[in-house]
C-alpha cells in the first residue's frame, strides 16, 4: 500500500516537473531561434524526441551511479554541447526579460549595442571559468 | 464637373526637426491625375513645430482640414489613421560622451554577467553536477574536471553568439533575417509608440 502511494506521488511529481521544464524551455524560444539558425524546420519532432531522451537519460544519469566510459574527449564534447545550450537559455531569459533593448534604449546606444552584447559573452565565459577553477561550488 | 480626386496615403511615423513646418508631402504621398493639384496638396501645411522636444499627433481629420481649406478636392485617405510626429533638436555627437556611456554599460555588463553567471551555477550547484557527471562519462572521479569545464565555458559563449547573432549562410536572404535583439528593440518601439499614440488620441 505504502509503495504504491510512493510510486504514484512520485510518479505525479516526475509529470510536473517534466511539464514544467517543457513550457519553460518552449517559454524561452529557444527551440524556433536554433530551427532559424540552421534552417531545418523540417525536423523539429527529430529535435523534440532528442529533447525528451536527453532529458530522461541525465535523469538516469543523476540518479544512479551509472558509468558510460566515454573518455576525455567525449566529456570535452559533452561539456561544449552543454554550454552552448546554456548559453542560449541564459541569453534567452535574458530577451524574455527585455535587459538589452531596455539598456539600448536608456542609453541610447543601439549602434554600439555589439560592444556591449560582447563584453556581457566575455562576462559569462569568464565567470563560468572563475566559479569552477576558484571551486566556489566547494 | 467633377471634383478632382486626390489619393493621399499617410505615414506612420516621422521625425522632425524644432521650428520646422511639415508639409503634406512629409508625412505621406499623394497622388493626384493632375500634376498641379498634386503638387498644390502636397505643399499644404500641416504641422509646425514651435521649438519644444516633444511628441504629437496628426490624424486625417486634422490633415483633411488642411487640404480644404482653400480648395476643394475629394480626398480618399489610406494608410495609417494617425501620424505620429516625434519633435527632437538635431542632436550633437559627443564622441567622449559616447564612449563614456558604452563602456559603463559594457563594464556593468561585463561583472554583472560574471557574477549572473556564478550565482545560477551556484543555485543550481553545478560544480558538484559537473564531478559527478565527469565521474559518469570516464569513470574517474574529479572535483575540477578542466576538461569539461574549458569546453562548457566557451560553449556558454558560442550559445549566446548562435541566440543573437544573425545567421551566418551563403545566402543573402538568409542573412539579411533579423536576430531576437533586433526583432525586440523593433517591437519595443512598437509598443512604446502605440502607448505615446494612444495617450495622445486621449488628450486630443
Amino acid at each position: 500500500m505504502k509503495f504504491i502511494l510512493l510510486i504514484i506521488s512520485s510518479f505525479s511529481g516526475g509529470v510536473v516537473v517534466g511539464g514544467a521544464y517543457a513550457a519553460f524551455i518552449t517559454l524561452l524560444e529557444i527551440f524556433p531561434r536554433l530551427l532559424q539558425v540552421s534552417n531545418t524546420k523540417k525536423y523539429y519532432l527529430a529535435y523534440e524526441y532528442i529533447f525528451m531522451l536527453g532529458t530522461f537519460l541525465y535523469t538516469i544519469v543523476y540518479f544512479f551511479d551509472l558509468k558510460i566510459k566515454l573518455g576525455a574527449i567525449g566529456a570535452a564534447i559533452c561539456g561544449l554541447s552543454s554550454g552552448i545550450f546554456l548559453g542560449t537559455l541564459s541569453s534567452a531569459l535574458a530577451e524574455t526579460l527585455n535587459v538589452l533593448p531596455v539598456i539600448a534604449k536608456k542609453f541610447k546606444i543601439k549602434k554600439h549595442m555589439k560592444i556591449a552584447f560582447i563584453a556581457m559573452l566575455l562576462g559569462k565565459v569568464f565567470g563560468a571559468l572563475y566559479y569552477f577553477i576558484n571551486n566556489i561550488g566547494g | 464637373m467633377d471634383k478632382d480626386k486626390v489619393y493621399v496615403v499617410l505615414k506612420n511615423k516621422v521625425t522632425i526637426d524644432t521650428k520646422e513646418t511639415i508639409y503634406l508631402r512629409d508625412i505621406g504621398n499623394v497622388y493626384c491625375s493632375n500634376v498641379n493639384i498634386k503638387k498644390r496638396v502636397e505643399d499644404t501645411e500641416v504641422y509646425c513645430g514651435n521649438g519644444i522636444e516633444t511628441w504629437d499627433l496628426i490624424d486625417t481629420v486634422d490633415v483633411a482640414q488642411a487640404i480644404l481649406k482653400n480648395s476643394d478636392y475629394d480626398i480618399k485617405f489610406y494608410g495609417s489613421p494617425d501620424v505620429l510626429i516625434e519633435i527632437k533638436s538635431k542632436e550633437k555627437e559627443n564622441k567622449i560622451f559616447e564612449f563614456v556611456k558604452i563602456a559603463f554599460v559594457s563594464i556593468t555588463l561585463f561583472f554583472g554577467a560574471a557574477l549572473g553567471i556564478m550565482y545560477f551555477h551556484q543555485d543550481v550547484n553545478m560544480s558538484d553536477t559537473m564531478s559527478k557527471l565527469y565521474f559518469s562519462l570516464t569513470g574517474i572521479e574529479k572535483d575540477t574536471p578542466l576538461v569539461m569545464i574549458i569546453p562548457y565555458s566557451i560553449g556558454l559563449g558560442v550559445g549566446m553568439i548562435t541566440f543573437f547573432s544573425r545567421v551566418i549562410s551563403s545566402s543573402k536572404r538568409r542573412r539579411m533575417e533579423p536576430g531576437p535583439m533586433d526583432v525586440e528593440l523593433y517591437l519595443y518601439d512598437k509598443n512604446m509608440e502605440d502607448y505615446i499614440i494612444n495617450e495622445l488620441s486621449k488628450n486630443k
